[in-house]
Formats: structure tokens, sequence, C-alpha cells
């Protein structure tokens, strides 16, 4: 056999062809009594939780009645959770909290200190100076 | 399901030794699907009397995960939720239709579709390579990768725990289901995995690897689910669906090629090429020959036409790298036609064939 | 379909307009060479302009912006029409104006908004014993490249 292969994974792109929202579900938990739930009592009473379901039918929401402070628990592919304690937040916090940990992927936050990001190979590739013309060569 | 299991720690089961002895096969009915027959050489009268039925659409319709996985997927209006759970399901005995004709469509249309791809981008590529690409983008861990990605979720709770939790049985109509109450059950230590008869199937004693039940279940999860894509809406949509999930993930085909021996696989292409001139590797420009990091670029010519080069810290080496170079170039050829677009594909509309068909590996 | 030029801080020029028709067929003409020499759009990068930044892509690259883009949620597809350099392996075309967007296609949708790990700015001024501390986490928002293609 002339060729061996050498098994490499295929790399999943999400958003390339098309895209897939990361974030598939939302825990609200909360409490009936505590004073901390409440604004989330208030969105429940007054169907926020509704239109945020509504609006985002990609996601599963599901709320749970459990003594204790209130928490915002996400599920995100490849099993990756995340969690947002919401003890005494008003509600217009609480419902940007839900925007915005529903638009993760659910991976660690890190700065990446370059602007693109790439899986790809240079198009130009690496300069050479054995490749310039021979009158423009650098000579010791 | 299999009872006997085969720990990968014992290896050969003791007391017991292989001899080899003459067999034949015989072809057995699965039992599981009590098929019965007036005559036993009518096999016109065979049929299975178990009972399975199709989870009615309006129960699947309140199953919140499903729902949501159906407008995560971006599923079109006619794809049916009933389908869509009857994809995630694996079990064949508790009276819910399972996934296995699904899978079966969507395995015959993803290697259609997947081969039909490399064929036509990659009319050079030596079989071996086709094969461990096709691998690459369906195969059973590539799948379960976008299984995980789709947020498709295990059923792990047995019936008692769900009617001790009181947990909403729709539930688990949006719920991968492969696993039996005894397998829920069943008590894990961390660290040690017990392989059943399947699994130990699919060991690769090198590398220890073997694909466990979980992953190929969301294989088949997957797969079926473009499988129903198909029966509801098309060829179309589902050719769509694959481009986007399957093909648009990032090959690392030059990545793939193991070459035993690169410069005579070129002589032997190059005399399958019918080149009239000699193939010449020359040495194109150096630097620093005399001191320690020397720097060498090497070209393989055929007459005046360049088909390669290669940098390398030494001769062999710049001439290695320019050979493979030259290799990978023709072998990873994409054909354009006449406007400098890809070419078709044989499932577009108005095909006709515009690249090439590849001529064969070389042996040496 | 929200559009990327609306957050573009300079109006990218039409050349046509400028130059008249002969500068457009030149275009054109220039294009062909990058068409054949990407192997269909295969290998070739762009450099665009976002909010006048400019950013290098390929098809397949994240873009990594340091702010919450406005106007936008995950999943929406962004055209990128400001774009001064379009390359390929052996050509570049470039153009201090832009490049007239009849010609490419450059998309790209929204992947992820989040935001950058938490961290503490500290402020001493000289003579209070004061420290103040600035608690700072910025957004960040993720581009996908997913369409890079010469027309």
């Amino acid at each position: 056999m002339p060729v061996k292969p050498i098994f490499k994974p295929s790399l999943l792109r999400n958003g390339l062809g098309t895209y897939v929202q990361p974030c598939h579900k939302v825990t609200i938990q909360y409490c009936n009594w505590g004073g901390s739930s409440k604004s989330i009592r208030d969105l429940l009473s007054t169907g926020s939780i509704n239109k945020f379901a509504s609006e985002n039918l990609n996601i599963f929401v599901e709320v749970v009645k459990k003594s204790g402070h209130p928490v915002l628990k996400f599920d995100y592919s490849h099993d990756k959770q995340d969690s947002v304690e919401v003890r005494n937040k008003t509600t217009t916090e609480v419902l940007k909290l839900l925007s915005d940990y529903s638009q993760r992927s659910g991976n660690e936050l890190f700065k990446y200190n370059h602007k693109v990001l790439s899986n790809n190979e240079s198009v130009r590739g690496v300069w050479s100076p054995m490749h310039e013309h021979k009158g423009h060569r650098f000579k010791i | 399901m299999l009872s006997r299991s085969f720990n990968i720690l014992r290896g050969k089961p003791w007391g017991f030794s292989l001899v080899p002895v003459r067999t034949y096969q015989v072809s057995r009915n699965d039992e599981s699907l009590k098929t019965e027959y007036d005559d036993i050489t009518n096999y016109g009268s065979y049929k299975n009397t178990i009972f399975t039925h199709r989870l009615p659409e309006s129960t699947a319709q309140q199953s919140p995960p499903l729902v949501a996985l159906h407008f995560r997927l971006n599923l079109p209006k006619t794809y049916q939720f009933s389908t869509l759970s009857q994809a995630l399901n694996m079990i064949k005995y508790e009276g819910l239709a399972n996934n296995y004709g699904l899978n079966t469509l969507g395995k015959t249309l993803l290697s259609y579709y997947v081969s039909e791809y490399l064929l036509v981008r990659y009319p050079r590529l030596p079989m071996p390579i086709h094969n461990a690409a096709v691998d690459s983008l369906m195969g059973v861990e590539s799948l379960y990768e976008l299984g995980k990605a789709w947020g498709i979720q295990v059923d792990t709770t047995s019936k008692l725990d769900k009617k001790l939790s009181l947990e909403s049985e729709f539930l688990q109509y949006g719920r991968l289901r492969f696993l039996s109450d005894q397998d829920k059950n069943q008590f894990t230590e961390e660290g040690i995995i017990e392989l059943n008869l399947q699994e130990a199937r699919t060991l690769n004693p090198n590398t220890n690897h073997f694909i466990s039940r979980e992953h190929d279940a969301y294989a088949s999860a997957v797969r079926s689910i473009i499988g129903g894509l198909y029966t509801h809406c098309g060829e179309t949509v589902t050719k769509k669906f694959i481009d986007d999930h399957i093909l648009s993930r990032k090959l690392l085909l030059e990545n793939m090629f193991q070459f035993s021996q690169p410069t005579r696989e070129l002589a032997r292409l190059c005399e399958k090429l019918n080149f009239k001139e000699p193939l010449q590797i020359r040495l194109m420009a150096e630097t620093g020959r005399l001191s320690s990091h020397a720097i060498y670029v090497a070209g393989v010519f055929v007459g005046t036409e360049k088909l390669g080069e290669g940098v390398g810290s030494s001769l062999n080496e710049a001439k290695t790298r320019a050979v493979v170079n030259s290799l990978m170039s023709y072998y990873l050829y994409t054909p354009i036609n006449e406007e400098g677009n890809p070419v078709k594909l044989p499932s577009d509309t108005d095909y006709k064939l515009e690249g090439i068909i590849g001529d064969g590996d070389v042996a040496i | 379909m929200a559009n990327a030029s609306a957050t573009n801080a300079t109006k990218s020029v039409n050349p046509t307009s400028s130059n008249g028709i002969t500068s457009l067929k030149k275009q054109v003409d220039d294009m062909k060479y990058l068409k054949y020499d990407s192997n269909g759009s295969n290998s070739l990068y762009a450099i665009l302009r976002l909010h006048n930044i400019p950013y290098l892509v390929t098809k397949g690259d994240k873009i990594i912006l340091p702010t919450r883009m406005k106007g936008v949620k995950v999943g929406d597809q962004l055209t990128f029409n400001n774009v001064t350099t379009i390359g390929s392996p052996n050509f570049i075309f470039n153009s201090e104006n832009g490049v007239n967007p009849d010609l490419f296609e450059i998309k790209g949708s929204v992947v992820e908004i989040t935001k950058e790990p938490y961290y503490e700015v500290y402020r001493k001024k000289q003579r209070c014993r004061r420290l103040k501390t600035i608690p700072v986490q910025n957004y960040q928002t993720i581009l996908m490249i997913n369409e890079l293609k010469l027309n």
C-alpha cells in the first residue's frame, strides 16, 4: 500500500453551515415564600417568563419550586453548565441575565488577545527570503 | 438485551479454550420480534407479531425538550414531532416504534452525499484516504459530537425513579432512549469500564479505543433525524441539511497522509501520467551550508514545470518535503469549471460532468 | 437580517461612481485572476472593515469583537460590504476606497455574545488613602465568517 491514512477527526464549525444555539435548557429555581425570590414570582405572575419562552422556542424552560435563594441554571451543548444566583435581583436584572446567559456557548470566559481566531492555514503562506528575486536578496 | 458482559481487564474468559471447529452460517430469527409463520419454508407467511405503535402526534407535541430540539435544528413544519421522538428511541421492546428503519435510511443518505462530495471535490484522493475522510465526516465519533452539539440528552432515570420524582411522562419522549431499566440502575465504579459484547467487538487492542453504546446511540439518533427529514420533507431539504451540518465540518485532509516511500511513489505516478521528460529534484536555493542552521529549498521538476517544492534543514529533508508536497498537490487537486466556480455535484440540478474522474491509485 | 454596514464608521465608496464604468470592468477582469487562483474561492482571504477596524479573515474564522454589537442577537446573519482587500495565494486585489460589493459575497453569523473574564482596575490618587476599585467585565461578540466567495 503506497499511502497509509492517519485518522484525523473533522472539526465542528457551528455557525458555518447553519447555527445551532448551544444553550438548550434554562432552569429557573425559586422559592414561593422567601423575599429574595420576589422578582421571580413577579415575573411568573406577569407572564414575562412565558414571553421569554415563546420568544426562544429553541430553549426548554423549566421552572422549579424549591426553598432557598433563586438560581438560574443554564445547560449548554457538550454537557456544559452554568448557573447564576439571582437573590434580591430586580425583574429587569433577572431578564437581562436570562437573555445574556442564553446567548453564551457555555465555554469558560476567556479573553483572546487577537482579533481573529482561525483554524485555517494562512492563504499566502509564510514569507521566505529564499524566494525573493536574486537581485533583492539580503547579502551577508 | 445482552446480559453477558465481557471485561477488558480480564481478557479471555477462564476455563474455556478456543478450538477451531468447522462451522457454517445459520441464519436465526430475532426472537424478540416474535415472528410467526404458517410453514417454515413459506417465507410469504412470515409475520412479526411484536406490538409496536407510533407515539401520537398530540403526545409528542407536549414534550418540551422535543419541541425545543425541533426548533433548534430549524426543522420544517412538515417534520412531525412523533418522528423526531421515534428517531431518539432505540429501545425495541417497550411498544414504541424505534429508529431502526430511520437509522438505515439516514445512514444511506449520509454515505451517498458524503462520498459524492469527496469523489467530485477530490477525485484523485487515494482509496485509503478517501475511506478515512468518509469516516472523519460521518463516523460514529463525529456524529456523536454533532448529537451533543444539538443538545440531545440521554434518558437516564428508570421507570421507578420517574414515578417517585413525579417526573412528567412527556419529558422522556424528547430524550435519547437506549438504556434499559436494568442498565440505568446498574452501579458503576469510577475508572473501571465494563464493556458489553457489542462494545467489546469494536475494541481496538492497540489503542484501547472502542465505540461505546452511548456514542453509538447518539450517532444513530443523528442519522435517524436525517432519515426522518427525508421521509417528511424530501431530498432537497435533506441535502441542504447534510451540507449544513456534516459537509460544513473542517476536514483535515492534509494531515491524513502517511507516505512510506514518497520518492518512489512520485516516480511511479509520473510514469503512469506518461510525462515525456524525466523527474528531477533540484536544489533551488540554500543558505548557511557551513553553519549549524542551514536551510535548503528543493524543487521537483518535470522539464520546466515545477510540481512542488520544500524547505528543510538538510538536503534530504528538503528533498523529501518537496516530493511529499508535489504528491499532495496531485492528490488534493480540486477541479473547477470554466467560470472558476467549484464543479457541480451529480445531485445538483443541471448536472453535467465538468470535473475529472480519478485514475486510481499507483502501486509501488 | 441585520446589515453590518450600518455599524461601519466609514461608508464604503463605490469605485464605479468615481471612476466610471471602465474601472468596474477592470475590477471584474482583475477578479478573474483571483477566482481561478483561489481554486473556486477555496483559498481566499479578505480584509474587511468593521467599525473602521480591519480584520483579515478566511472562511470559517471567528472575529472576536471586544464589545457588544448593537442591534444583533445570536444567530443573526451579517453581510459585510466594506472590504479593502481580497487575496488569493498569488494575487491581491486592493482598493483604498473599498472593493465593489457586487464582486464578492462575505457573510458572517453572530455565534456568541458573551463576556470577558472579570478583573478589577485600581485607581490611586496622590495624598488620598483611598484605593478606588473599578470592576471590569466587558462584553464580547463572536462572529463566524460563513461565506467568502467571488461572484
